[in-house]
């Protein structure tokens, strides 16, 4: 098996705020193969999408991203310099956000807002200095021969826009919801990207047209051999889309493997507890399966298990630092799960709940959490040389992340 | 909408706007107490000459009739004469445009330069030193009138400088040097309020657009800071700013005929006040009215302006 | 901060002191808006007490003219061409000058916000006329006004109130107006329709608690840029009657003496400079406070 696409280990990204220091991912580590469409599923505030923006970077000042390792076809991303990252950004590694309407910029045209990604990242050997940019943008237009434009129109094709000449000249409040999203599509795909960073791509859009936008980000997937990292609330998308999935709570990953596996055969009560709540047509109840409780702070957040509160299955080691099990199941590929139940010293009866836990339980723990990160129990921060700080402009994407993320319950 | 809609709305808008404010001086002149023929004339004056003068003047006509005919000269660009001179309101304004048009256009200039860099440079390093101190210029500069500053630069400057006068005006045909340098302090006097107000937006617009997602998207896509900020967000940025200098350009009027008193300057706002000194009513009816067109010309060009920079306007559509 | 879906919160006899207390936290960590308090407040206290602060009577031409100021002296800023002691003076002025600047602003906000009221209550026909009046209004400089106004009614100080305060009826208008448009589509004002509140209690209870926090940082705005026409008026000689001392007025005296003499002019200019500045300071806290989205860049 060759190396993955994309490497995370151990990523861990925090911010501090007046009350406190929030953690927004807790070591988290995935990943994604070439060509695999990979998605992380949870409610809001459970950290997703600070995720994605931690892996590129975009966090500015706001946001420590500590990790053992984010490597990219190995490249570690946390060490490379900003003007490094820049030509990753947007090139190597796109991304897809929610809102076609905010994210696309109302005063300029759709065609020059792809070609400026192919001109920045390709060979086309177009002039891309400040002055070039500025000459183009406010005194002579985009030229209409010109290589980069050409390629913005190929791609709006692409992406299945129809008159595509016509459309590129125009601004992105004359279309539609599902034609800019194409649009955000054909953009993130100018810079020839193998990996696109799909941040809730659908959310924001009709359900109709958002399985026309699913199966079109699919189709690319798979005609150009692109990952997809595909960031979503919706277990239904998922269930659609995803090759493999990791379901993130309270910023961390409680269960990660293949999409058919875990919707089958669930490990973590979350995750059972999420599928459970999917209402069914054929469901014979009459009240909707709910999980009981709320997500707790991450404001300081405390050691242990983020779901203990909720969790049916709660027991003694469960204020331990989670650390990743893997489920041997024969046949099956990767299927990890961080629950103390999985603990090979835990026996559990046949509805889930711990019967007996061996004096053996702690110590494998901390074996665990020794060679998963390096660290040691009492929680001394994680390798420094692993420590990017953002630093671009003043701009506060951190609050944008977090305004997002953590208005949860 | 799109762009001839509009511009139609504006021109129809703007016509409206003269025509209202024909009406109003029209009653505001007729309004004033006492009667006109007398004022002109004088106290001590015969009953007979009194009427003469009042069917010369039309005063004797029943008031819809002398409103049709007063825009009926106005149409034809007859503003009358000044009591004073003699001489036809419209040449006399046309004499002393130059200084003002000169002054508020500088002053503008100076205004934008002041406003857009230092908005946009405070905006980027919010809360350091230079966000302070440009905010600190911004707010001595709303809170001074203009007339002030114009007297503090002569103080300062004016006296110690001799190179600059502090007094009168040297139109361009006797040399641009000369020229600029008489209209150099007053135009900053106009333009340093104007500035700060400018600036104040442009601070806050550009500070509301560096949290947009489209800024997000355009450091997605790997661009540098400088397009970032200058490509993707200058121009929307720009956009309430343009709306506001519209609304503001009260500003540099009042400014504008201030500094001309402040500075010896024969223009407009000088012309005016005088005129309202020496009761010289079809003066006063006349710069009013002027004056009150230029502004209206001066919204629409605002307006053009806008129409250029938010394509939302040119072209509507989609949903 | 406004609670639309709370419209109890924080209220004492329908008086938000939720906005009191925001206030205060704002000030306390913000230095300039401790000095914007401040100003204000000295301000305020010398335009109150002018009266019973004020050396001499500010028309009394008792002294020589022209003398320099000198703090031991009887007039320590000095006087001006009559004679007439400059501190004294400025005093009495700071009365005229927020007088006339509140009182520009409250007949701007008065009419403003009943227009407003009426225009986004009533909708209709009712909205369109009123709105086209008050878009009339704003393309028409204030000076102008001023100047007409003045013409008929000769100098004084109701007609600087009226003449700055047109320009600001648009203003208040459109703000009451927007408040009262977007608060007509929330589902609670259906809900007290539905339950039957009259007209006027759905105004008092449901849309001015939500109104205020812009229209007090809107009035603050305002009473600045008033002083400062109102200054500037004066100064032209357009605005109260000659011998009344508003600082803009005086300003307006000193200009002829203005190398003799300089403090006749400099120390009102200084005074309007730094009065003003201070209303400005203290309305960018009060915005800050109320967490007031751009009510008017100004």
């Amino acid at each position: 098996m060759s190396d993955p696409l994309l490497s995370v280990r151990g990523l861990s990204t925090s911010f501090e705020t007046g009350q406190g220091q929030l953690t927004a991912v807790d070591n988290i580590s995935f990943d994604i193969e070439s060509g695999e469409v990979f998605g992380v599923v949870g409610e809001s505030g459970s950290g997703k999408s600070v995720t994605a923006l931690s892996i590129m970077r975009l966090l500015g000042d706001a946001g420590t991203i500590e990790a053992d390792a984010v490597e990219f076809e190995g490249t570690d991303l946390l060490s490379l310099s900003e003007p490094e990252m820049r030509a990753i950004r947007g090139g190597a590694i796109s991304m897809v956000f929610q809102d076609p309407m905010t994210s696309l910029n109302p005063v300029m045209t759709i065609g020059e807002q792809i070609a400026e990604v192919a001109r920045h990242h390709g060979t086309l050997g177009e002039r891309t200095g400040f002055w070039s940019e500025m000459r183009r943008k406010y005194l002579t237009g985009t030229d209409a021969e010109s290589q980069s434009w050409q390629r913005a129109i190929e791609l709006l094709e692409l992406v299945g826009i129809p008159e595509p000449e016509q459309r590129a000249t125009e601004y992105p409040h004359q279309l539609s919801g599902g034609m800019r999203q194409r649009v955000v599509i054909a953009q993130a795909l100018a810079g020839d990207p193998s990996l696109i960073i799909a941040d809730e791509p659908t959310t924001a859009l009709d359900v109709s047209i958002e399985a026309q936008i699913l199966n079109e980000l699919l189709d690319l997937s798979e005609e150009f051999g692109i990952s997809v990292l595909l960031i979503t609330h919706d277990l239904g998308v998922v269930r659609e889309t995803c090759d493999r999935v990791a379901v993130m709570y309270a910023s961390e990953f409680m269960e990660t493997g293949r999409v058919d596996t875990l919707f089958e055969d669930p490990h973590h009560p979350y995750t059972e507890g999420l599928l459970a709540s999917i209402p069914r047509i054929d469901d014979e109840r009459d009240r909707l399966s709910v999980i009981e409780g709320t997500v707790p702070d991450l404001i300081d957040k405390p050691a242990g298990c983020p779901f203990q509160n909720r969790c049916a299955y709660a027991f003694e080691l469960c204020d331990r630092p989670l650390v990743e099990y893997t489920v041997e199941t024969p046949g099956t590929a990767e299927h990890v799960v961080r629950c103390h139940r999985e603990n090979e010293y835990v026996t559990v009866d046949d509805d889930g709940t711990v019967t007996t836990v061996e004096s053996g339980a702690t110590d494998s723990i901390e074996q665990r959490l020794e060679a998963e990160t390096g660290r040691h129990d009492d929680a001394a921060p994680p390798s420094a040389d692993a420590r990017a700080d953002g630093g671009q402009t003043a701009r506060d994407a951190a609050a944008d992340a977090t305004r997002g993320d953590t208005n949860g319950y | 909408m799109g762009l001839r809609t509009y511009l139609l709305k504006r021109l129809v808008h703007a016509v409206f706007v003269m025509f209202f404010v024909v009406t109003v001086v029209f009653a505001a002149v007729r309004s004033i107490p006492g009667d006109p023929a007398r004022l002109m004339l004088g106290g001590d004056v015969d009953t007979e000459t009194l009427n003469a003068l009042r069917a010369e003047l039309g005063l004797d006509a029943p008031l819809y009739i002398q409103y049709l005919r007063w825009l009926g000269r106005l149409l034809s660009g007859n503003l009358g004469e000044s009591i004073r001179t003699g001489e036809p309101v419209l040449a006399s304004l046309a004499q002393v445009a130059g200084p003002t048009l000169s002054i508020a256009g500088l002053g503008m200039v100076i205004a934008l330069v002041i406003a857009v860099p230092t908005g946009i440079l405070s905006a980027v390093k919010r809360y350091e030193i230079e966000d302070y101190l440009s905010t600190t210029v911004g707010f001595f500069g709303i809170s001074m009138p203009a007339f002030w500053i114009g007297i503090v630069l002569i103080l300062l400057i004016g006296v110690n400088v001799p190179a600059i006068p502090t007094f009168g005006y040297t139109p361009i045909n006797e040399g641009v040097v000369a020229w600029l340098s008489s209209i150099l302090l007053p135009a900053f006097a106009v333009g340093f309020p104007y500035g700060g107000i400018l600036m104040r937006m442009m601070r806050s617009s550009m500070l509301e657009v560096l949290n947009e997602d489209y800024i997000r998207t355009a450091q997605a896509k790997g661009l540098p800071t400088n397009l970032v900020l200058f490509k993707h967000g200058l121009q929307n940025a720009l956009i309430p700013v343009v709306t506001l200098a519209g609304i503001f350009l009260a500003v540099v009027l009042g400014g504008v005929v201030a500094v001309e008193i402040v500075f010896g300057i024969r223009g407009l706002g000088r012309l005016l006040i005088g005129s309202i000194n020496r009761r010289d009513f079809p003066m006063i009816q006349g710069t009013v009215l002027v004056i009150a067109f230029v502004f209206v010309l001066a919204n629409i060009v605002v307006d053009l302006l806008y129409t250029m920079i938010n394509p939302r306007i040119k072209y509507g559509g989609g949903d | 901060m406004s609670s639309r879906f709370d419209a109890d919160a924080g209220k004492v006899f329908g008086i938000r002191t939720d906005l009191l207390e925001q206030f205060i936290e704002t000030v306390r960590r913000d230095l300039k808006a401790k000095v914007g308090v401040v100003i204000v407040t000295l301000f305020l206290f010398a335009a109150v007490f002018a009266p019973e602060l004020a050396p001499h009577d500010p028309m009394a031409q008792d002294f020589i003219p022209l003398s320099q100021p000198a703090l031991s002296a009887e007039t320590p800023l000095g006087t001006d061409s009559y004679g007439r002691d400059l501190l004294s003076r400025l005093m009495y002025g700071a009365r005229i000058s927020l007088g006339v600047g509140l009182g520009a602003v409250v007949f701007g906000a008065v009419t403003g916000v009943v227009l407003g009221l009426l225009a986004g209550f009533y909708g209709g026909w009712i909205d369109d006329v009123l709105m086209r009046g008050v878009d009339v209004m704003w393309a028409f400089p204030w000076l102008l006004i001023a100047i007409m106004l003045v013409s008929i009614f000769g100098q004084g100080v109701w007609n600087v109130v009226i003449a700055v305060g047109f320009a600001y009826i648009d203003d208040f208008a459109r703000i009451t107006r927007g408040e009262v448009l977007s608060i007509r589509e929330e589902e609670y004002m259906l809900a007290a329709e539905s339950v039957g509140l009259g007209d006027l209690e759905i105004v008092f209870e449901e849309v001015f608690p939500n109104t205020v926090a812009p229209i007090i940082v809107q009035f603050t705005v305002l009473v600045a840029r008033a002083m400062l026409a109102e200054a500037t008026l004066s100064f032209l000689g357009l605005g109260v009657k000659p011998s009344t001392p508003t600082w803009g007025a005086l300003l307006g005296q000193g200009r002829d003496f203005i190398t003799q003499a300089w403090w006749i002019s400099i120390i009102p200019g200084i005074l309007i400079m730094i009065t003003v500045l201070g209303i400005n300071l203290f309305g960018d806290a009060l915005r800050d406070a109320f967490d007031v989205r751009e009510v008017d860049a100004e």
